[in-house]
């Protein structure tokens, strides 16, 4: 059976969110080299720029204004539940299972052949016979001492002939006892057997009777089942179209209701996005106007920390002078304790060379110049021709 | 000198007595002196760092690991240890780097070392071993000493070597 027509589509759920105005995020101050770097210990240069930088940052953090976005209300329409799905395919003809089949219950004859015929004989037929023996006996004594007593009075006690009379009667008494026992027994055994037959028919009555009645019952039974399926199925359709019309209008008035949600939905929406359109633009004059504030601040801090910095370098570079000042210092004592052994070494080395100029020092020294110079002369031939000339 | 037909000239040049003696003990001497050898200095060569230096470089030192610039560290460290000499003066002394240079020399270049030493008498003997020269003993008893300077002529009251 197929669903309402419309009524399922008509309530889709409305899931879509209106467009939000995000305002400006806030400027993160990271104009300080310094900025997150964890302080030093003993740094007093680097503990300056991290407490300025921190101070920096958390002015600019807190002049940086979030607007708050107007969420509109969302009309949810009614949507189809797994129940309510679940009634949609309830609405179906209702199907009769059917009764059973009619089964006839089996008539077994029974046999009297291995029928056990214990229970059908006259428990007191062995008291029976053996009365009936008594009985007998008696009266074979009775008739025994009545013989006797003709005898006696016929002074033949004794004789022959009452001894094969009473032979004779103890003979006809024991026949009488074997035919009397037997017949009580065989009587006993025909009226058991006729019992037990008689029980077997009774049976086979009853087992006919019941299988008549059982088959009677079923069929009884089968009968009214199949009328009440019947009945059951015709009011389930009447029940199930009653359901369907039922349903079909509530999805009509759910379609109804979905639409007026959506017109409201979308009403909302242009509000929200106006309200937010408007919480934007006074957002953003408020960062505006506390950027510009923050802008002078961190100005001001920069100024400020470049002071320090400017100081804290100074400072540095002075140490670092006095530093270099006593190294080269330290460095110069060693070099001069150097170049004074290096002397020392060259005196040692050069003592040889050193000797050699004293001794030639000594020997040069001693030549004075202090001397005395003697000339001699002998004239020759022409002294003599040459001093004769002149006196001339 | 000249001669021949033109006669001939003799010049003679003599050094002065007084002269040549004073020459003589010049050379001796120069002969002893030489084989003195090197006399190391064994005093201080460097004046060490007073304490109020030492306090300042310390406090440059602390006030640059206080900045960042330098670990925390002794700032004498890397300096030799002075020593005290008379007085009270403190300083260091190159003597220790000079026995250790020659030791070296005579470890590395036995040779050069050898030679060296063999100009000189033992510096650790008792001054005995100089050369002289031959007869230089006979020519100071014969003058009775030298001395008095170089081209003095008061020998009588020269000193003795020996």
């Amino acid at each position: 059976m197929a669903g309402p027509a419309g009524g399922i589509q008509a309530a889709q759920k409305n899931t879509q969110t209106p467009t939000l105005v995000q305002a400006n995020q806030p400027q993160q101050f990271t104009q300080f080299s310094g900025a997150g770097d964890p302080i030093v210990d003993g740094n007093v240069a680097q503990t300056i720029a991290n407490t300025v930088g921190n101070a920096a940052r958390q002015t600019a953090a807190g002049m940086s204004f979030q607007p708050i976005n107007v969420q509109a209300a969302q009309m949810q329409s009614a949507s189809m539940t797994p129940a309510e799905i679940a009634e949609v395919e309830r609405y179906k003809a209702e199907r009769i299972a059917g009764v059973g089949p009619v089964t006839a219950e089996r008539v077994q004859a029974g046999q009297l052949a291995g029928t056990n015929l214990d229970p059908y004989f006259n428990p007191y037929e062995s008291q029976v016979v053996q009365q009936s023996l008594s009985d007998l006996e008696r009266q074979r004594l009775i008739q025994q001492n009545l013989g006797g007593a003709q005898a006696q009075a016929a002074n033949a006690f004794g004789g022959s002939r009452q001894g094969i009379a009473e032979a004779e009667t103890n003979r006809a008494f024991a026949e009488q006892a074997a035919r009397t026992a037997a017949g009580l027994r065989q009587a006993g055994f025909t009226q058991a057997q006729q019992a037990a037959q008689q029980d077997i028919a009774t049976r086979m009555q009853a087992g006919l009777a019941n299988q008549a009645t059982g088959l009677q019952a079923a069929t009884t039974t089968a009968n009214l089942g199949q009328q009440a399926q019947l009945a059951n199925q015709a009011a389930a359709n009447q029940a199930a179209q009653f359901g369907a019309q039922s349903f079909n209008q509530r999805a009509t008035q759910q379609a109804q209701l979905q639409q007026q949600a959506a017109a409201a939905n979308q009403a909302a929406q242009m509000q929200a996005a106006a309200a937010n359109q408007a919480a934007m633009m006074e957002a953003q004059r408020a960062n505006q106007t506390a950027g510009l504030q923050a802008g002078g601040q961190r100005l001001q801090a920069a100024g400020q920390l470049a002071n320090i910095g400017n100081l804290g370098f100074g400072m540095v570079r002075n140490v670092q002078q006095d530093i270099a000042q006593a190294g080269l210092q330290q460095q110069a004592a060693q070099q001069a304790l150097i170049d004074a052994a290096r002397g020392q070494y060259a005196g040692y080395t050069g003592a040889p060379t050193q000797a050699l100029q004293t001794q030639l020092g000594a020997f040069g020294g001693s030549q004075t110049g202090a001397q005395t110079q003697t000339t001699s002369k002998q004239p020759g031939l022409f002294d003599y021709l040459q001093l004769g000339a002149s006196v001339m | 000198m000249s001669g021949g037909k033109g006669g001939s000239q003799t010049t003679q040049v003599e050094i002065p007595r007084y002269i040549e003696d004073a020459s003589r003990a010049n050379i001796a001497q120069g002969k002893e002196i030489s084989q003195i050898g090197y006399t190391p200095y064994y005093g201080p060569d460097v004046a060490a760092f007073t304490p109020m230096q030492a306090a300042a470089m310390q406090s440059a030192a602390n006030f640059g690991s206080a900045f960042g610039m330098m670990p925390q560290m002794d700032a004498m460290a890397g300096m030799p240890q002075a020593q005290t000499f008379e007085g009270g003066l403190r300083g260091y002394s190159s003597a220790p780097l000079y026995e250790q240079a020659v030791a070296e020399l005579k470890a590395r270049r036995p040779g050069q070392a050898a030679l060296i030493e063999k100009q000189f008498i033992n510096p650790y003997g008792t001054g005995t071993d100089v050369t002289r020269i031959p007869g230089f003993d006979s020519m100071i008893d014969e003058t009775g000493g030298y001395g008095g300077g170089y081209g003095g002529g008061d020998f009588a009251n020269g000193r003795r070597i020996n």
